[in-house]
Protein backbone atom coordinates (compact mmCIF):
# COMPACT_ATOMS: atom_id res chain seq x y z
CA UNK A 1 0.00 0.00 0.00
CA UNK A 2 1.30 3.47 -0.81
CA UNK A 3 1.91 5.61 2.23
CA UNK A 4 0.55 9.12 1.62
CA UNK A 5 2.87 10.96 4.02
CA UNK A 6 6.13 9.00 4.08
CA UNK A 7 8.21 11.84 5.53
CA UNK A 8 6.42 11.78 8.89
CA UNK A 9 6.42 9.37 11.80
CA UNK A 10 3.15 7.51 12.12
CA UNK A 11 2.49 9.07 15.54
CA UNK A 12 4.12 12.01 17.28
CA UNK A 13 3.27 13.33 20.73
CA UNK A 14 5.29 16.33 21.88
CA UNK A 15 5.02 17.48 25.50
CA UNK A 16 1.37 16.50 25.63
CA UNK A 17 -0.56 17.19 28.82
CA UNK A 18 -4.22 16.64 29.43
CA UNK A 19 -6.28 17.86 32.36
CA UNK A 20 -9.87 17.08 33.20
CA UNK A 21 -10.72 19.82 35.69
CA UNK A 22 -8.21 19.39 38.52
CA UNK A 23 -7.22 15.89 37.44
CA UNK A 24 -4.02 15.51 35.40
CA UNK A 25 -4.63 12.57 33.07
CA UNK A 26 -1.35 13.11 31.17
CA UNK A 27 1.70 15.13 32.20
CA UNK A 28 4.10 16.28 29.50
CA UNK A 29 4.44 13.04 27.56
CA UNK A 30 6.42 12.75 24.32
CA UNK A 31 6.33 9.70 22.09
CA UNK A 32 7.11 8.73 18.48
CA UNK A 33 5.88 5.66 16.65
CA UNK A 34 7.81 5.00 13.47
CA UNK A 35 6.53 3.21 10.36
CA UNK A 36 6.46 -0.55 10.86
CA UNK A 37 6.86 -0.26 14.62
CA UNK A 38 4.63 -2.00 17.15
CA UNK A 39 4.33 -0.11 20.42
CA UNK A 40 2.49 -1.44 23.45
CA UNK A 41 1.30 1.04 26.04
CA UNK A 42 1.07 -0.58 29.45
CA UNK A 43 0.20 0.64 32.90
CA UNK A 44 -2.29 0.24 35.69
CA UNK A 45 -5.96 1.19 35.30
CA UNK A 46 -6.38 4.96 35.21
CA UNK A 47 -2.72 5.49 34.27
CA UNK A 48 -3.61 7.55 31.19
CA UNK A 49 -3.30 4.91 28.44
CA UNK A 50 -6.75 5.44 26.95
CA UNK A 51 -6.42 9.23 27.21
CA UNK A 52 -3.14 9.03 25.29
CA UNK A 53 -4.76 6.94 22.55
CA UNK A 54 -7.80 9.27 22.49
CA UNK A 55 -5.47 12.21 21.83
CA UNK A 56 -3.63 10.32 19.09
CA UNK A 57 -6.99 9.59 17.47
CA UNK A 58 -8.28 13.16 17.75
CA UNK A 59 -11.13 12.06 20.03
CA UNK A 60 -9.67 14.32 22.74
CA UNK A 61 -7.65 17.53 22.41
CA UNK A 62 -4.48 17.94 24.47
CA UNK A 63 -4.59 20.72 27.08
CA UNK A 64 -1.06 21.58 25.96
CA UNK A 65 1.48 20.08 23.59
CA UNK A 66 1.17 18.76 20.07
CA UNK A 67 -0.16 15.52 18.63
CA UNK A 68 0.37 14.49 15.01
CA UNK A 69 -0.63 11.51 12.87
CA UNK A 70 1.54 11.24 9.74
CA UNK A 71 2.49 14.87 10.37
CA UNK A 72 -1.14 16.01 10.40
CA UNK A 73 -3.59 17.10 13.08
CA UNK A 74 -5.22 13.90 14.41
CA UNK A 75 -8.62 15.33 13.41
CA UNK A 76 -7.51 15.75 9.79
CA UNK A 77 -9.51 13.26 7.76
CA UNK A 78 -6.52 12.60 5.48
CA UNK A 79 -4.54 11.19 8.39
CA UNK A 80 -7.54 9.31 9.79
CA UNK A 81 -8.04 7.63 6.41
CA UNK A 82 -4.77 5.79 7.09
CA UNK A 83 -5.79 4.66 10.58
CA UNK A 84 -7.72 1.64 11.78
CA UNK A 85 -9.27 1.78 15.21
CA UNK A 86 -10.45 -0.75 17.77
CA UNK A 87 -11.76 0.98 20.88
CA UNK A 88 -13.20 -0.22 24.14
CA UNK A 89 -16.70 0.74 25.22
CA UNK A 90 -18.01 2.09 21.96
CA UNK A 91 -21.15 0.73 20.37
CA UNK A 92 -21.99 -0.27 16.84
CA UNK A 93 -25.33 -0.23 15.02
CA UNK A 94 -26.19 -3.60 16.50
CA UNK A 95 -29.19 -4.18 14.20
CA UNK A 96 -26.91 -4.44 11.18
CA UNK A 97 -25.51 -7.78 10.14
CA UNK A 98 -21.78 -8.48 10.36
CA UNK A 99 -21.35 -8.43 6.57
CA UNK A 100 -23.33 -5.20 6.26
CA UNK A 101 -21.18 -3.49 8.87
CA UNK A 102 -17.92 -4.54 7.25
CA UNK A 103 -19.22 -3.43 3.83
CA UNK A 104 -20.24 -0.07 5.33
CA UNK A 105 -16.93 0.58 7.08
CA UNK A 106 -14.99 -0.37 3.92
CA UNK A 107 -16.57 2.61 2.16
CA UNK A 108 -14.96 5.00 4.70
CA UNK A 109 -11.46 4.16 3.38
CA UNK A 110 -9.78 5.01 0.08
CA UNK A 111 -8.20 1.60 -0.54
CA UNK A 112 -9.99 -1.04 1.53
CA UNK A 113 -9.09 -4.72 1.65
CA UNK A 114 -11.30 -7.12 -0.31
CA UNK A 115 -14.38 -8.15 1.66
CA UNK A 116 -13.50 -11.88 1.67
CA UNK A 117 -9.99 -11.18 2.95
CA UNK A 118 -11.28 -9.09 5.85
CA UNK A 119 -13.84 -11.69 6.88
CA UNK A 120 -11.29 -14.50 6.61
CA UNK A 121 -8.53 -12.65 8.47
CA UNK A 122 -10.82 -11.68 11.35
CA UNK A 123 -12.31 -15.19 11.52
CA UNK A 124 -15.87 -14.03 10.92
CA UNK A 125 -16.49 -15.45 7.43
CA UNK A 126 -19.23 -17.72 8.82
CA UNK A 127 -20.92 -14.85 10.70
CA UNK A 128 -21.65 -12.56 7.75
CA UNK A 129 -25.43 -12.88 8.08
CA UNK A 130 -25.57 -12.73 11.87
CA UNK A 131 -26.78 -9.49 13.45
CA UNK A 132 -24.00 -7.75 15.35
CA UNK A 133 -26.21 -7.58 18.44
CA UNK A 134 -26.48 -11.40 18.50
CA UNK A 135 -22.71 -11.98 18.63
CA UNK A 136 -20.90 -13.29 21.70
CA UNK A 137 -18.27 -11.13 23.41
CA UNK A 138 -15.38 -12.81 21.58
CA UNK A 139 -17.19 -12.59 18.24
CA UNK A 140 -17.80 -8.87 18.80
CA UNK A 141 -14.07 -8.43 19.40
CA UNK A 142 -13.37 -10.17 16.11
CA UNK A 143 -15.90 -7.95 14.34
CA UNK A 144 -14.27 -4.87 15.88
CA UNK A 145 -10.93 -6.15 14.63
CA UNK A 146 -12.39 -6.66 11.14
CA UNK A 147 -13.63 -3.05 11.16
CA UNK A 148 -10.20 -1.85 12.31
CA UNK A 149 -8.31 -3.57 9.49
CA UNK A 150 -10.91 -3.23 6.72
CA UNK A 151 -9.35 -0.03 5.37
CA UNK A 152 -5.92 -1.69 5.11
CA UNK A 153 -4.57 1.06 7.39
CA UNK A 154 -0.92 2.06 7.74
CA UNK A 155 -1.51 2.68 11.45
CA UNK A 156 -3.64 0.58 13.78
CA UNK A 157 -4.85 1.65 17.23
CA UNK A 158 -5.94 -1.30 19.32
CA UNK A 159 -7.27 -0.72 22.82
CA UNK A 160 -7.38 -4.05 24.69
CA UNK A 161 -7.84 -5.94 21.41
CA UNK A 162 -7.86 -9.53 22.67
CA UNK A 163 -10.03 -9.18 25.76
CA UNK A 164 -12.63 -11.93 25.58
CA UNK A 165 -10.85 -13.92 22.86
CA UNK A 166 -10.01 -17.59 23.37
CA UNK A 167 -6.38 -18.75 23.12
CA UNK A 168 -6.61 -19.84 19.46
CA UNK A 169 -8.25 -16.59 18.41
CA UNK A 170 -5.65 -14.61 20.37
CA UNK A 171 -2.77 -16.41 18.69
CA UNK A 172 -4.42 -15.92 15.29
CA UNK A 173 -4.69 -12.23 16.10
CA UNK A 174 -0.99 -12.09 17.03
CA UNK A 175 -0.04 -13.75 13.73
CA UNK A 176 -2.01 -11.16 11.81
CA UNK A 177 -0.46 -8.31 13.79
CA UNK A 178 3.05 -9.61 13.09
CA UNK A 179 2.21 -9.97 9.42
CA UNK A 180 0.90 -6.39 9.26
CA UNK A 181 3.92 -5.01 11.10
CA UNK A 182 6.17 -7.00 8.74
CA UNK A 183 4.50 -5.18 5.86
CA UNK A 184 5.57 -1.82 7.30
CA UNK A 185 2.36 -0.93 9.16
CA UNK A 186 2.57 0.66 12.59
CA UNK A 187 0.54 -0.58 15.54
CA UNK A 188 -0.20 1.09 18.86
CA UNK A 189 -1.88 -1.20 21.36
CA UNK A 190 -2.84 -1.28 24.99
CA UNK A 191 -3.24 -4.59 26.72
CA UNK A 192 -3.41 -6.20 30.13
CA UNK A 193 -1.81 -9.38 28.76
CA UNK A 194 1.94 -9.05 29.28
CA UNK A 195 2.72 -12.04 27.06
CA UNK A 196 0.82 -10.25 24.30
CA UNK A 197 2.93 -7.14 24.68
CA UNK A 198 6.11 -9.25 24.77
CA UNK A 199 5.06 -11.27 21.73
CA UNK A 200 4.07 -8.29 19.58
CA UNK A 201 5.73 -5.07 20.62
CA UNK A 202 9.06 -3.69 19.47
CA UNK A 203 8.79 -1.15 22.28
CA UNK A 204 6.95 -1.09 25.57
CA UNK A 205 5.81 2.28 26.88
CA UNK A 206 4.86 2.18 30.54
CA UNK A 207 2.50 4.93 31.63
CA UNK A 208 1.89 5.63 35.29
CA UNK A 209 -0.04 8.51 36.82
CA UNK A 210 -0.05 10.33 33.48
CA UNK A 211 3.68 10.15 32.79
CA UNK A 212 5.85 7.80 30.74
CA UNK A 213 8.05 5.99 33.26
CA UNK A 214 9.73 3.71 30.71
CA UNK A 215 10.01 3.41 26.94
CA UNK A 216 12.19 0.51 25.81
CA UNK A 217 12.10 -2.99 24.27
CA UNK A 218 10.68 -5.67 26.57
CA UNK A 219 14.04 -7.40 27.19
CA UNK A 220 15.66 -4.08 28.14
CA UNK A 221 12.89 -3.52 30.68
CA UNK A 222 13.08 -7.00 32.21
CA UNK A 223 16.86 -6.79 32.48
CA UNK A 224 16.42 -3.74 34.75
CA UNK A 225 14.63 -5.90 37.31
CA UNK A 226 17.20 -7.85 39.23
CA UNK A 227 14.96 -10.11 41.26
CA UNK A 228 14.21 -13.79 40.65
CA UNK A 229 10.86 -15.47 41.12
CA UNK A 230 11.02 -18.38 43.54
CA UNK A 231 8.26 -20.94 44.02
CA UNK A 232 8.43 -23.55 46.79
CA UNK A 233 6.23 -26.18 48.34
CA UNK A 234 6.49 -26.39 52.13
CA UNK A 235 4.70 -29.63 53.12
CA UNK A 236 4.62 -28.76 56.85
CA UNK A 237 3.36 -25.23 56.28
CA UNK A 238 5.09 -21.94 56.95
CA UNK A 239 4.32 -18.48 58.33
CA UNK A 240 5.60 -15.05 57.42
CA UNK A 241 7.81 -14.97 60.50
CA UNK A 242 10.09 -17.60 58.91
CA UNK A 243 11.12 -14.91 56.42
CA UNK A 244 11.93 -12.31 59.07
CA UNK A 245 14.99 -10.30 58.07
CA UNK A 246 15.35 -12.00 54.68
CA UNK A 247 15.58 -9.95 51.44
CA UNK A 248 12.27 -11.03 49.89
CA UNK A 249 9.54 -9.08 48.18
CA UNK A 250 5.94 -9.89 47.20
CA UNK A 251 5.80 -12.90 49.50
CA UNK A 252 2.66 -15.01 49.05
CA UNK A 253 1.75 -18.02 51.14
CA UNK A 254 -1.22 -20.09 49.98
CA UNK A 255 -1.41 -23.33 52.00
CA UNK A 256 1.79 -25.22 51.23
CA UNK A 257 2.57 -23.06 48.18
CA UNK A 258 5.00 -20.21 48.71
CA UNK A 259 6.15 -17.64 46.15
CA UNK A 260 8.39 -14.61 46.52
CA UNK A 261 10.79 -12.41 44.57
CA UNK A 262 14.36 -11.92 45.70
CA UNK A 263 17.60 -10.60 44.30
CA UNK A 264 19.54 -13.18 46.41
CA UNK A 265 17.73 -16.54 46.09
CA UNK A 266 20.64 -18.71 47.30
CA UNK A 267 20.95 -16.69 50.53
CA UNK A 268 17.19 -16.85 51.22
CA UNK A 269 16.93 -20.59 50.54
CA UNK A 270 19.98 -21.32 52.72
CA UNK A 271 18.55 -19.23 55.56
CA UNK A 272 15.19 -21.02 55.38
CA UNK A 273 16.98 -24.41 55.53
CA UNK A 274 19.00 -23.25 58.53
CA UNK A 275 15.76 -22.14 60.23
CA UNK A 276 14.46 -25.71 59.93
CA UNK A 277 12.07 -25.15 57.06
CA UNK A 278 11.75 -28.22 54.86
CA UNK A 279 10.78 -27.32 51.31
CA UNK A 280 10.59 -28.74 47.80
CA UNK A 281 12.04 -26.44 45.18
CA UNK A 282 9.55 -25.84 42.34
CA UNK A 283 10.92 -22.99 40.25
CA UNK A 284 13.46 -20.18 40.10
CA UNK A 285 13.07 -17.91 37.10
CA UNK A 286 14.15 -14.46 35.96
CA UNK A 287 11.93 -11.41 36.02
CA UNK A 288 9.07 -11.20 33.54
CA UNK A 289 7.66 -8.09 31.91
CA UNK A 290 4.92 -8.04 34.53
CA UNK A 291 7.60 -7.70 37.23
CA UNK A 292 9.23 -4.89 35.29
CA UNK A 293 5.93 -3.03 34.96
CA UNK A 294 5.17 -3.60 38.62
CA UNK A 295 8.65 -2.53 39.71
CA UNK A 296 8.70 0.59 37.52
CA UNK A 297 5.27 1.81 38.60
CA UNK A 298 6.12 0.98 42.22
CA UNK A 299 9.35 2.98 41.98
CA UNK A 300 7.38 5.95 40.69
CA UNK A 301 5.02 5.74 43.62
CA UNK A 302 7.98 5.70 46.02
CA UNK A 303 9.54 8.69 44.19
CA UNK A 304 6.28 10.60 44.43
CA UNK A 305 5.93 9.74 48.10
CA UNK A 306 9.52 10.91 48.67
CA UNK A 307 8.86 14.21 46.90
CA UNK A 308 5.68 14.75 48.90
CA UNK B 1 7.79 18.05 10.60
CA UNK B 2 7.14 18.46 6.90
CA UNK B 3 4.22 16.48 5.53
CA UNK B 4 3.52 15.97 1.88
CA UNK B 5 0.61 17.97 0.45
CA UNK B 6 -2.84 16.50 0.95
CA UNK B 7 -4.13 14.50 -1.97
CA UNK B 8 -7.77 13.80 -2.67
CA UNK B 9 -6.86 10.21 -3.57
CA UNK B 10 -6.03 9.66 0.10
CA UNK B 11 -9.75 10.01 0.89
CA UNK B 12 -12.57 7.57 0.17
CA UNK B 13 -15.01 8.66 -2.55
CA UNK B 14 -18.15 10.26 -1.12
CA UNK B 15 -20.86 8.79 -3.34
CA UNK B 16 -20.41 5.08 -2.54
CA UNK B 17 -19.95 6.01 1.13
CA UNK B 18 -23.20 8.00 1.19
CA UNK B 19 -25.10 5.33 -0.79
CA UNK B 20 -24.00 2.57 1.62
CA UNK B 21 -24.73 4.76 4.64
CA UNK B 22 -28.25 5.48 3.35
CA UNK B 23 -28.85 1.77 2.75
CA UNK B 24 -27.67 0.90 6.27
CA UNK B 25 -29.80 3.66 7.81
CA UNK B 26 -32.76 2.28 5.91
CA UNK B 27 -32.01 -1.26 7.16
CA UNK B 28 -31.75 0.05 10.72
CA UNK B 29 -35.14 1.72 10.39
CA UNK B 30 -36.92 -1.33 8.99
CA UNK B 31 -35.35 -3.50 11.69
CA UNK B 32 -36.72 -1.30 14.47
CA UNK B 33 -40.33 -2.46 14.33
CA UNK B 34 -41.72 0.18 16.67
CA UNK B 35 -39.95 2.98 14.83
CA UNK B 36 -41.28 1.88 11.49
CA UNK B 37 -44.82 1.24 12.77
CA UNK B 38 -44.84 4.69 14.29
CA UNK B 39 -43.57 6.30 11.13
CA UNK B 40 -45.61 4.52 8.53
CA UNK B 41 -48.74 2.98 9.99
CA UNK B 42 -49.70 4.73 13.21
CA UNK B 43 -50.37 7.99 11.40
CA UNK B 44 -52.92 6.27 9.14
CA UNK B 45 -54.50 4.52 12.13
CA UNK B 46 -54.71 7.82 14.05
CA UNK B 47 -56.33 9.41 11.02
CA UNK B 48 -58.93 6.64 10.82
CA UNK B 49 -59.73 6.83 14.54
CA UNK B 50 -59.55 10.56 15.19
CA UNK B 51 -59.84 12.24 11.82
CA UNK B 52 -63.08 10.87 10.49
CA UNK B 53 -65.25 12.60 13.08
CA UNK B 54 -65.40 15.56 10.72
CA UNK B 55 -66.40 13.53 7.63
CA UNK B 56 -69.17 15.24 5.68
CA UNK B 57 -68.65 18.50 7.56
CA UNK B 58 -67.30 21.58 5.80
CA UNK B 59 -63.91 22.54 7.23
CA UNK B 60 -62.13 25.52 5.64
CA UNK B 61 -64.09 25.06 2.43
CA UNK B 62 -63.47 21.31 1.91
CA UNK B 63 -64.82 18.01 3.28
CA UNK B 64 -63.66 17.44 6.86
CA UNK B 65 -62.10 14.03 6.13
CA UNK B 66 -59.92 15.59 3.37
CA UNK B 67 -58.92 18.42 5.72
CA UNK B 68 -58.05 15.94 8.48
CA UNK B 69 -56.06 13.83 6.03
CA UNK B 70 -53.69 16.77 5.50
CA UNK B 71 -53.69 17.50 9.27
CA UNK B 72 -52.62 13.97 10.24
CA UNK B 73 -50.13 13.74 7.36
CA UNK B 74 -48.50 16.88 8.79
CA UNK B 75 -48.44 15.37 12.28
CA UNK B 76 -46.91 12.19 10.86
CA UNK B 77 -44.26 14.29 9.12
CA UNK B 78 -43.37 16.00 12.39
CA UNK B 79 -43.10 12.64 14.17
CA UNK B 80 -41.16 10.85 11.42
CA UNK B 81 -38.61 13.61 10.98
CA UNK B 82 -38.11 14.05 14.70
CA UNK B 83 -37.95 10.36 15.64
CA UNK B 84 -35.89 9.16 12.67
CA UNK B 85 -33.36 11.97 12.67
CA UNK B 86 -33.22 13.31 16.22
CA UNK B 87 -33.78 9.85 17.67
CA UNK B 88 -30.83 8.56 15.64
CA UNK B 89 -28.52 11.31 16.89
CA UNK B 90 -29.55 10.65 20.49
CA UNK B 91 -29.17 6.91 20.04
CA UNK B 92 -25.62 7.36 18.70
CA UNK B 93 -24.76 9.41 21.78
CA UNK B 94 -26.37 6.92 24.14
CA UNK B 95 -24.51 3.95 22.64
CA UNK B 96 -21.26 5.96 22.32
CA UNK B 97 -21.20 5.32 18.59
CA UNK B 98 -20.40 8.99 18.05
CA UNK B 99 -16.99 8.38 19.63
CA UNK B 100 -16.19 5.58 17.20
CA UNK B 101 -17.40 7.65 14.24
CA UNK B 102 -15.15 10.48 15.41
CA UNK B 103 -12.12 8.21 15.05
CA UNK B 104 -13.27 6.96 11.63
CA UNK B 105 -12.54 8.75 8.36
CA UNK B 106 -16.24 9.37 7.75
CA UNK B 107 -17.48 12.92 7.39
CA UNK B 108 -20.26 14.02 9.78
CA UNK B 109 -22.11 15.34 6.69
CA UNK B 110 -22.33 11.78 5.35
CA UNK B 111 -23.71 10.40 8.61
CA UNK B 112 -26.24 13.21 9.01
CA UNK B 113 -27.03 13.42 5.30
CA UNK B 114 -27.81 9.70 5.08
CA UNK B 115 -30.10 9.93 8.07
CA UNK B 116 -31.84 13.00 6.62
CA UNK B 117 -32.37 11.25 3.28
CA UNK B 118 -33.93 8.23 5.01
CA UNK B 119 -36.11 10.49 7.20
CA UNK B 120 -37.39 12.33 4.11
CA UNK B 121 -37.98 9.07 2.21
CA UNK B 122 -39.92 7.57 5.14
CA UNK B 123 -41.92 10.79 5.42
CA UNK B 124 -42.85 10.63 1.74
CA UNK B 125 -43.94 6.99 2.12
CA UNK B 126 -45.91 7.80 5.28
CA UNK B 127 -47.76 10.72 3.61
CA UNK B 128 -48.43 8.45 0.63
CA UNK B 129 -49.89 5.79 2.94
CA UNK B 130 -52.16 8.28 4.73
CA UNK B 131 -53.28 9.61 1.36
CA UNK B 132 -53.96 6.07 0.14
CA UNK B 133 -55.91 5.37 3.33
CA UNK B 134 -57.99 8.52 2.70
CA UNK B 135 -58.67 7.56 -0.91
CA UNK B 136 -59.72 4.07 0.25
CA UNK B 137 -62.37 5.57 2.53
CA UNK B 138 -63.69 7.97 -0.09
CA UNK B 139 -61.54 11.09 0.05
CA UNK B 140 -61.52 12.72 -3.37
CA UNK B 141 -58.09 14.02 -4.18
CA UNK B 142 -56.52 14.45 -7.60
CA UNK B 143 -53.18 12.74 -8.36
CA UNK B 144 -51.58 16.17 -8.69
CA UNK B 145 -52.91 17.25 -5.27
CA UNK B 146 -51.71 13.96 -3.76
CA UNK B 147 -48.22 14.41 -5.23
CA UNK B 148 -48.21 18.04 -4.13
CA UNK B 149 -49.16 16.98 -0.58
CA UNK B 150 -46.31 14.46 -0.44
CA UNK B 151 -43.75 16.89 -1.85
CA UNK B 152 -44.82 19.87 0.26
CA UNK B 153 -44.86 17.97 3.54
CA UNK B 154 -41.56 16.23 2.85
CA UNK B 155 -39.84 19.54 2.09
CA UNK B 156 -41.82 21.40 4.74
CA UNK B 157 -40.62 18.82 7.29
CA UNK B 158 -37.00 19.96 6.97
CA UNK B 159 -37.25 22.37 9.96
CA UNK B 160 -38.02 19.31 12.09
CA UNK B 161 -34.78 17.65 11.01
CA UNK B 162 -33.00 20.65 12.51
CA UNK B 163 -35.26 20.50 15.58
CA UNK B 164 -34.52 16.77 15.97
CA UNK B 165 -30.80 17.46 15.68
CA UNK B 166 -31.06 20.12 18.37
CA UNK B 167 -32.99 17.87 20.76
CA UNK B 168 -30.79 14.88 19.93
CA UNK B 169 -27.76 16.82 21.18
CA UNK B 170 -29.46 18.65 24.06
CA UNK B 171 -31.44 15.98 25.87
CA UNK B 172 -30.14 12.94 27.71
CA UNK B 173 -30.42 10.02 25.24
CA UNK B 174 -32.61 8.01 27.60
CA UNK B 175 -35.13 10.88 27.85
CA UNK B 176 -35.41 11.66 24.16
CA UNK B 177 -38.39 9.39 23.38
CA UNK B 178 -40.44 10.92 26.20
CA UNK B 179 -39.55 14.46 25.11
CA UNK B 180 -40.50 13.69 21.50
CA UNK B 181 -43.87 12.24 22.54
CA UNK B 182 -44.70 15.20 24.78
CA UNK B 183 -43.69 17.63 22.03
CA UNK B 184 -45.76 15.71 19.48
CA UNK B 185 -48.88 15.86 21.66
CA UNK B 186 -48.39 19.51 22.60
CA UNK B 187 -47.58 20.74 19.11
CA UNK B 188 -50.48 18.78 17.61
CA UNK B 189 -52.95 20.25 20.10
CA UNK B 190 -51.71 23.83 19.72
CA UNK B 191 -51.67 23.52 15.93
CA UNK B 192 -55.27 22.37 15.61
CA UNK B 193 -54.37 18.91 14.33
CA UNK B 194 -56.88 17.00 16.48
CA UNK B 195 -59.57 19.74 16.51
CA UNK B 196 -59.52 21.92 13.38
CA UNK B 197 -59.30 25.60 14.28
CA UNK B 198 -61.85 26.62 11.59
CA UNK B 199 -64.59 24.69 13.45
CA UNK B 200 -63.75 26.37 16.79
CA UNK B 201 -64.19 29.97 17.88
CA UNK B 202 -60.61 30.57 16.67
CA UNK B 203 -59.21 31.35 20.11
CA UNK B 204 -56.21 29.16 19.35
CA UNK B 205 -55.41 30.87 16.05
CA UNK B 206 -52.84 33.43 17.36
CA UNK B 207 -50.93 30.67 19.15
CA UNK B 208 -51.22 28.30 16.19
CA UNK B 209 -49.74 30.92 13.86
CA UNK B 210 -46.54 30.69 15.90
CA UNK B 211 -46.31 26.89 15.75
CA UNK B 212 -44.06 25.34 13.08
CA UNK B 213 -46.38 22.33 12.93
CA UNK B 214 -49.34 24.61 12.12
CA UNK B 215 -47.34 26.17 9.30
CA UNK B 216 -46.41 22.71 8.04
CA UNK B 217 -50.06 21.67 8.14
CA UNK B 218 -51.01 24.81 6.23
CA UNK B 219 -48.80 23.60 3.36
CA UNK B 220 -50.84 20.38 3.40
CA UNK B 221 -54.24 22.05 3.73
CA UNK B 222 -53.42 24.32 0.80
CA UNK B 223 -52.32 21.30 -1.27
CA UNK B 224 -55.74 19.61 -0.81
CA UNK B 225 -57.70 22.79 -1.57
CA UNK B 226 -58.56 24.11 1.90
CA UNK B 227 -58.56 27.82 2.77
CA UNK B 228 -55.68 28.80 5.00
CA UNK B 229 -55.32 31.58 7.54
CA UNK B 230 -51.96 32.70 6.14
CA UNK B 231 -50.55 33.10 2.64
CA UNK B 232 -48.23 30.32 1.45
CA UNK B 233 -45.45 32.87 1.02
CA UNK B 234 -45.76 33.86 4.68
CA UNK B 235 -45.98 30.24 5.79
CA UNK B 236 -42.88 29.18 3.83
CA UNK B 237 -41.03 32.20 5.23
CA UNK B 238 -41.91 31.19 8.79
CA UNK B 239 -40.76 27.60 8.14
CA UNK B 240 -37.47 28.87 6.69
CA UNK B 241 -37.02 31.05 9.79
CA UNK B 242 -37.71 28.09 12.04
CA UNK B 243 -35.15 26.04 10.09
CA UNK B 244 -32.56 28.76 10.62
CA UNK B 245 -33.32 29.08 14.34
CA UNK B 246 -33.34 25.31 14.97
CA UNK B 247 -30.13 24.90 12.96
CA UNK B 248 -28.46 27.62 14.99
CA UNK B 249 -29.60 26.05 18.25
CA UNK B 250 -28.54 22.60 16.99
CA UNK B 251 -25.07 24.00 16.24
CA UNK B 252 -24.83 25.43 19.75
CA UNK B 253 -25.95 22.12 21.23
CA UNK B 254 -23.42 20.32 19.04
CA UNK B 255 -20.65 22.65 20.24
CA UNK B 256 -21.66 22.03 23.84
CA UNK B 257 -21.53 18.27 23.25
CA UNK B 258 -18.21 18.71 21.44
CA UNK B 259 -16.75 20.52 24.44
CA UNK B 260 -18.05 17.95 26.90
CA UNK B 261 -17.09 14.78 25.04
CA UNK B 262 -14.24 15.67 22.72
CA UNK B 263 -12.11 18.30 24.47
Amino acid sequence: MTRPFPASPAVELRHVSKRFGDMHALRDISLDVRPGEVVAILGPNGAGKTTAISIMLGIRQPTSGVARIFGLEPRDIHGRSQCGVMLQDTGLPWNLRVGELVALFRTYYPAPLPMAEIMETAGIANLARVRAGDLSGGQRQRLAFALAICGNPSLLFLDEPTTGLDVDARHGFWREMKRRAGNGNSIVLTTHYMEEAEALADRIVIVHEGTIVADAPADALTSRVRGKHVRLIVPDGITVTAFAGLPVDRLEIAGTNVTFVTARPEEVLRALWQRGVTYEMQEIRGAALEDAVSALTHETEIDHAGIA
Amino acid sequence: MLALPKRESSLAPIRPMLARQVWCEFLLQIRMPMGLIWSLIITSILYLFLGLGYAGQDVAGIDGKTYMLASFAALGTFNTMLFTFGGGVASDRGARRHILYRAMPVRPAVLLGARAIVACALTAVMVGLVTGTGIAIGVRISPIAACSLIARLTLGGIPFLAMGLMIGYLIRPSSVAVVFNVLSLGFAFLSGIYVPIPVTDGALQPVANLMPTYRLAELGWDAVGAQTANSMFHTVLVLVLYTAVFTLLALRAYQREEKRTFE
